[in-house]
């Protein structure tokens, strides 16, 4: 169940959930918010979605993953608004038996996500400019 | 008399699109038989400088990706989707 969250992403209930007793292998990746981008300084970063279209994507997403790799279990959490530096801004988790579908559904559902979910995001630049990053047109 | 016969449309514009818009959202009126690109065309009537931002747009009509020559319905909602950066 793929979720929008307006606040700091709960990992330690997302990893609890995930740990499953069928399971071996736990991959959780976070996308974290980074101080730079192409050497500009970065002071701030918010998303932006066009809700009810990203979580249907989502929901997508961690169905396809789920289908297409001998996996338990994925989901997706990703925040939205204004998010501070150095704090996961997307949460991708994996349950499966085996590490290796594990990784690679994990990495998967990330390079999906960021080709076929309408959400935005917007930096702030510490020299005062800002910009919203240039990205994928959706098919 | 007759009124020619017109649809509304709720129009949804996100990031690049509702700054240069200076609206998130908008009403559209019309004629009977309008596509996608007749409300498009509209919207660059009255915000011109979303002309230049047209080529890198996704449309989609009730959050469905369409193509420009799809139809509209009264009542439908049409988002303006510039590239998507998530993640």
């Amino acid at each position: 169940m793929a979720e929008l969250v307006r606040a700091p992403i709960a990992i330690d209930r997302l990893l609890a959930d995930a740990t499953r007793a069928d399971c071996g292998a736990v991959v959780l990746f976070l996308g974290t918010t980074r101080n730079r981008h192409r050497g500009r300084a970065v002071a701030g970063l918010a998303y932006e979605a066009y809700e009810p279209m990203a979580l249907a994507a989502l929901e997508t997403l961690e169905r396809e993953c789920t289908e297409g790799f001998e996996i338990a279990a994925c989901r997706i959490v990703h925040r939205l608004g204004e998010v501070p530096l150095a704090e996961a801004s997307v949460a991708v988790v994996v349950s499966a038996a085996h590490r290796a579908a594990a990784f690679d559904a994990a990495r998967w559902a990330m390079h999906e996500l960021k080709r076929r979910v309408p959400i935005w995001k917007h930096e702030r630049f510490a020299d005062g400019g800002s910009a919203w990053v240039e990205g994928t047109r959706l098919e | 008399m007759n009124e020619r016969p017109t649809l509304t449309i709720t129009v949804l514009l996100f990031a690049q699109a509702r700054e240069r818009a200076g609206t998130a959202r908008e009403t559209l009126e019309l004629p009977a038989g309008s596509r996608v690109s007749d409300a498009l065309g509209v919207l660059e009537s009255r915000h011109p400088e979303l002309a230049t931002l047209r080529d890198h747009l996704a449309i989609a009509v009730d959050q469905r990706l369409v193509r420009d020559d799809a139809p509209l319905t009264s009542g439908a909602e049409l988002a303006l989707l510039p590239p998507v950066s998530g993640g």
